[in-house]
């Protein structure tokens, strides 16, 4: 079984207990406007282009009409390109690169085994991550029997806006999952990211996995103390919840935007200020479940 | 261990250390750089140098010699100034290193056949740290002066000296030695006089009688510290936690002092210099030696909060509660300390030179990265070097000049090289060996040795049991991503020809397309990455440094060599001499660090990789190739970071790992203070072994260490 990896990050802590490695996959079937993970959006390979490593030789230009050099400006037929990557091959500079990569389970899995010993050392495991593990089920479903088949610890970081039987079937080989929550009001919750959330609610409702609820802390979107509020209620219904975890805004997505030419992603939204976070902190700490801020437990 | 809290000495504390970072910005108003560790000295009074003269100098203004050095470094100790502090438990600071006072010191004009030119040849050839000449760099045997004492050692160096009056060697080195102790003690004398109560009681005693006390062990130490820096720096510490816990338990038994007091005794030990000691580790047997005083070493450093060089020393039977504790404050404090050594690997590696079991495990991290038995070892560690850039840059030239390339072509090459490099090194240890007594002989460590006072030879010529020569490889990165780059984009992708390559190497990639083809070798594999050609030729460079000695490493008189990977501050050094490398390196740029991986050795810089690889490039003969970890908030943001951090560290030590420095830094910080040193006099970096305050660093190798340290830092 085949699948479409961004990256697999190593030593991350940010994804679940002890030193862990990220299989970020590719494909969403949400399109949130503050995505940090742009290059996870598409399912496609996509050609990442840092233009100030770019020498302008003209080297991609002899091997794809799709690269243009107009007013010293070089420009990609983003539509047009099938991601085949010849030019990023003829490319010196390394200016131009592939976003994303064909990988097998197996090859995915050597890869996470590199770091077994830190996984023991430190009670780490892996992280399926994205984009979205559920927009290639079987590949995440996979990967993850595979390595908790080696007695590795698996967590599967989702949205959960798909199908009951996918969630069945990809959680049953989680030992964690980490759902993100953005919106309890279907409509504000279509409107920042495209989707419903009832698949999602019901997902949430069922799970019988351990569960860490995260919601990104968005301005404009899920700022204020109501949103919060009623997010922290709902998790405090779910049994297998661990903890409620709030993550603030990071503009980290736009400068990858920049590289991916995704225009309508490169500008930063506004900061929510210090002050305001408190106190959707504190309104999400009132319904009094275990809660987390950006890794840390949260204590009055 | 029940925790420890602090309540009394606070006050004398924070006026201590106050003052000290007055010291600290004084120096550096005074001096200028100094690109090495603090050492703990403070600036004589101005006029001191206008009326001090040493008595026994040549024409040269420089000192050669047993009695020159014996009679100038007394005559020293007997002007040298006093210095006390109300608030200090010790008395005493140095203020002078005579090793640096030689005016117009040249080796080659010493007054004894110094003729080493039969080396200057490949030493110049291969840019060769030979170490013909340097000293100190082994460690002391402390036990054996605190057991005698100063009034003990003058006796045991008569007793020698009238068995051995007809040996003129040792008659003349002895009679040396007495001069030595007779200008201590003169000093220690009139800092009594100057001090008061309990201070002037312990020192009036010390001059003569062997300490009992845990605050007269820790004086009587200070004392051969601040004696042994101002004689020629040497720096090495030993088994702090073993050494004053006879002491500690004996007062604390007496009901004398209690843990307070202990640290507080410590804390000001630790101020006085900051030397390399080792708390923790196997004891002879193997038994773990922790003990109550071990974590109060800990706590006194943790106190401070200054310029500190505590290792501790991990092993299979570690006791968990120290690491950990370890592990705590140096993410608390964020200062480099302690750092950690692997005694697993440094062990096993030792005894395969032949040693036994309980010898190696003697055997401890004294310095920046070198290993010694404390009193019994002579090993000139970090001042002998090979930098391999240089000799891969010989047979590359070479290459390019017969017009024969292929891969093996240039790896036989290099490591035909490498064997003369070593050769070169190996009898340069010898002509030290032979001759280094009469430049300059070991007067101080002499005296807290086995050996040398008992056969009236110097600890460079023959006084103590072994002699295992360090020697480290330098730039091992550059060299494995150089070769790595050429057989990824030369042999295998053929993307360049060996012609294209070769142009743009030798013209510093300045020629047309030169900038292209630095970019293209630039992005091959890398060491540290992991699983990839780089990382196979890193392992094979290692194993060719290692095999490069002669005779099973053995220099022609037979004596040991130990290969290491190390290259200390010199990196900046062995950049300068080297011309443009096939990984895309510069001419000029600085070489990589110790076994480390070049900076953006990996898009995702894993901290996990970079532990892997250094683990993979272990020499394996008890002398380390350090893991020098730069973390940052991204890998320490987030609950249980102590843990993550030891299994980390772990795991380095289980792959073979050997030691392991970190620098904790925020980056805004350190590109603040790199913008504006004065504003950050306490700022503290490790800069390898050693740690330092950042302001008194170059402003070249301050840019050097944020290079660094900024770039990894966004790996982690
Ligand atoms: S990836 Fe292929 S199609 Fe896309 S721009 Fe490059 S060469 Fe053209
Ligand atoms: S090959 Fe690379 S460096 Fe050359 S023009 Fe294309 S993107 Fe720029």
């Amino acid at each position: 079984m085949d699948g479409i990896i961004t990256e697999i990050q190593h030593a991350s802590i940010h994804d679940g207990p002890g030193i862990r490695s990220v299989v970020f996959l590719k494909g969403c079937q949400m399109h949130c406007f503050w995505c940090h993970n742009p290059e996870a959006i598409r399912k496609e390979i996509q050609i990442w282009f840092q233009e100030k490593k770019c020498l302008h030789c003209g080297a991609c230009f002899s091997v794809c009409s799709l690269h243009q050099l107009s007013e010293r400006e070089h420009r990609i037929d983003r539509e047009r390109c099938t991601g085949c990557g010849r030019c990023a091959d003829r490319c010196f500079s390394g200016a131009l690169t592939l976003c994303g990569k064909n990988f097998s389970v197996e090859m995915a899995v050597e890869d996470l085994m590199q770091d077994e010993l830190f996984y023991q050392a430190s009670g780490g495991g892996i992280t399926l991550s994205g984009g979205e593990p559920g927009m290639q089920p079987e590949f995440a479903e996979g990967i993850l029997r595979q390595c908790r088949a080696r007695g590795i610890h698996t967590a599967l970081e989702t949205n959960l806006a798909y199908p009951e039987s996918i969630r069945k079937v990809l959680c049953a080989e989680a030992d964690l999952v980490m759902a993100d929550l953005k919106q309890m009001d279907p409509g504000k919750h279509r409107e920042g990211t495209g989707c419903g959330n009832r698949q999602i609610l019901e997902n949430l409702r069922r799970l019988d996995r351990p569960l860490i609820l995260r919601t990104p802390l968005i301005p404009g979107f899920n700022d204020d103390t109501e949103s919060i509020r009623r997010i922290a209620e709902f998790a405090a219904s779910l049994k297998p919840l661990l903890y409620y975890e709030l993550l603030t805004y990071h503009p980290l997505g736009c400068g990858k935007a920049v590289h991916l030419g995704m225009k309508s992603r490169c500008a930063p939204l506004p900061e929510i200020p210090e002050e305001k976070i408190s106190e959707l902190t504190e309104s999400a700490a009132a319904v009094g479940i275990p809660l987390y801020r950006n890794g840390k437990e949260w204590r009055i | 261990m029940k925790s420890f809290r602090m309540t009394r000495y606070t006050g004398q504390i924070a006026r201590l250390v106050a003052k000290k970072k007055e010291q600290v910005l004084e120096k550096q108003r005074k001096l200028g750089k100094a690109d090495e560790d603090d050492y703990g000295y403070v600036l004589p009074p101005e006029d001191f140098m206008t009326h001090f003269h040493f008595p026994e100098v040549d024409e040269n203004g420089s000192f050669h010699g047993v009695r020159a050095w014996a009679k100038n470094f007394r005559a020293l100790m007997e002007a040298h100034p006093v210095y006390v502090d109300a608030d200090d438990a010790l008395a005493g600071r140095w203020m002078f290193m005579m090793s640096r006072m030689r005016a117009g010191y040249q080796l080659a004009l010493a007054p004894f056949p110094a003729d080493y030119s039969f080396l200057h040849r490949d030493q110049e050839r291969y840019d060769l740290t030979h170490g013909i000449g340097k000293d100190a760099h082994f460690a002391p045997d402390y036990r054996i002066g605190l057991a005698l004492g100063w009034g003990g050692l003058t006796d045991k160096v008569r007793k020698s000296l009238k068995r051995l009056a007809k040996d003129e060697e040792a008659a003349e080195l002895l009679q040396a030695e007495l001069d030595v102790l007779a200008g201590i003690r003169n000093w220690i004398h009139r800092t009594a006089l100057a001090a008061e109560g309990e201070v002037r009681r312990i020192n009036l005693k010390l001059e003569t009688e062997a300490p009992e006390t845990l605050q007269e062990a820790c004086q009587w130490i200070a004392w051969f510290n601040m004696a042994s820096r101002t004689y020629n720096r040497d720096g090495a510490g030993g088994q702090l936690d073993e050494i004053l816990r006879p002491y500690y338990e004996r007062d604390i038994a007496a009901g004398r002092i209690d843990d307070e007091d202990a640290v507080y005794f410590i804390a000001c030990l630790l101020l006085n210099d900051p030397h390399y000691y080792q708390i923790g580790g196997p004891d002879r047997e193997g038994n773990d030696q922790t003990s109550r005083i071990s974590y109060l070493i800990l706590e006194a450093a943790h106190l401070l909060k200054i310029s500190c060089n505590l290792t501790i020393r991990v092993h299979d039977r570690m006791e968990e509660g120290l690491f950990r504790r370890g592990v705590e404050i140096l993410l608390e404090d964020r200062l480099g300390y302690p750092r950690f050594s692997g005694d697993n690997a440094l062990i096993r590696g030792y005894m395969r030179n032949g040693y036994s079991a309980e010898q190696a495990r003697e055997r401890i991290a004294l310095g920046c990265n070198w290993m010694s038995i404390p009193g019994r070892e002579y090993t000139l560690n970090d001042v002998v070097k090979i930098n391999l850039m240089k000799v891969f840059e010989v047979a590359f030239n070479e290459m390019a000049e017969s017009g024969q390339c292929s891969l093996e072509t240039l790896h036989s090459g290099f490591r035909k090289h490498l064997a003369k490099a070593a050769l070169c090194i190996a009898k340069g240890l010898d002509f030290h060996l032979a001759h280094q007594y009469e430049n300059e002989p070991e007067l101080l460590l002499n005296l807290l040795c086995h050996g040398p006072i008992e056969k009236g030879r110097d600890a460079s010529h023959g006084g103590v049991e072994f002699y295992n020569m360090a020697c480290d490889g330098a730039g091992i990165a550059v060299v494995a991503d150089s070769f790595a780059a050429i057989q990824t984009q030369v042999v295998e992708r053929r993307r360049i020809s060996w012609k294209e390559c070769i142009d743009a190497v030798r013209s510093d990639f300045r020629n047309a397309n030169g900038e292209r083809i630095r970019l293209l070798l630039a992005s091959s594999p890398r060491y540290g990455h992991g699983g990839t050609c780089a990382d196979e030729w890193a392992v094979t460079l290692m194993r060719d440094f290692v095999e490069s000695f002669p005779n099973r490493h053995h220099t022609p008189e037979g004596r040991l060599i130990i290969p290491g990977l190390f290259s200390w501050a010199d990196s900046l050094r062995f950049g300068k001499t080297v011309g443009a490398t096939p990984n895309g390196r510069h001419a000029g740029e600085p070489s990589s660090h110790g076994a480390n991986p070049c900076p953006n050795f990996r898009r995702d810089g894993a901290v996990t990789a970079i532990v892997k690889a250094v683990a993979s490039l272990q020499c394996g003969y008890g002398n380390t190739s350090p893991l020098q970890l730069e973390l940052n908030d991204s890998f320490l943001n987030g609950e249980n970071t102590v843990d993550r951090l030891m299994a980390l560290f772990r795991v380095h030590f289980q792959l073979g790992g050997t030691l392991i420095n970190v620098n904790i830094v925020h980056a805004e910080t350190l590109r603040a203070a790199q913008k504006n040193p004065e504003l950050y006099p306490d700022l503290i970096v490790r800069v390898t072994g050693f740690t330092a305050y950042f302001i008194m660093l170059s402003p070249e190798f301050r840019e050097f260490v944020c290079q660094r340290i900024l770039k990894e830092e966004q790996y982690a």
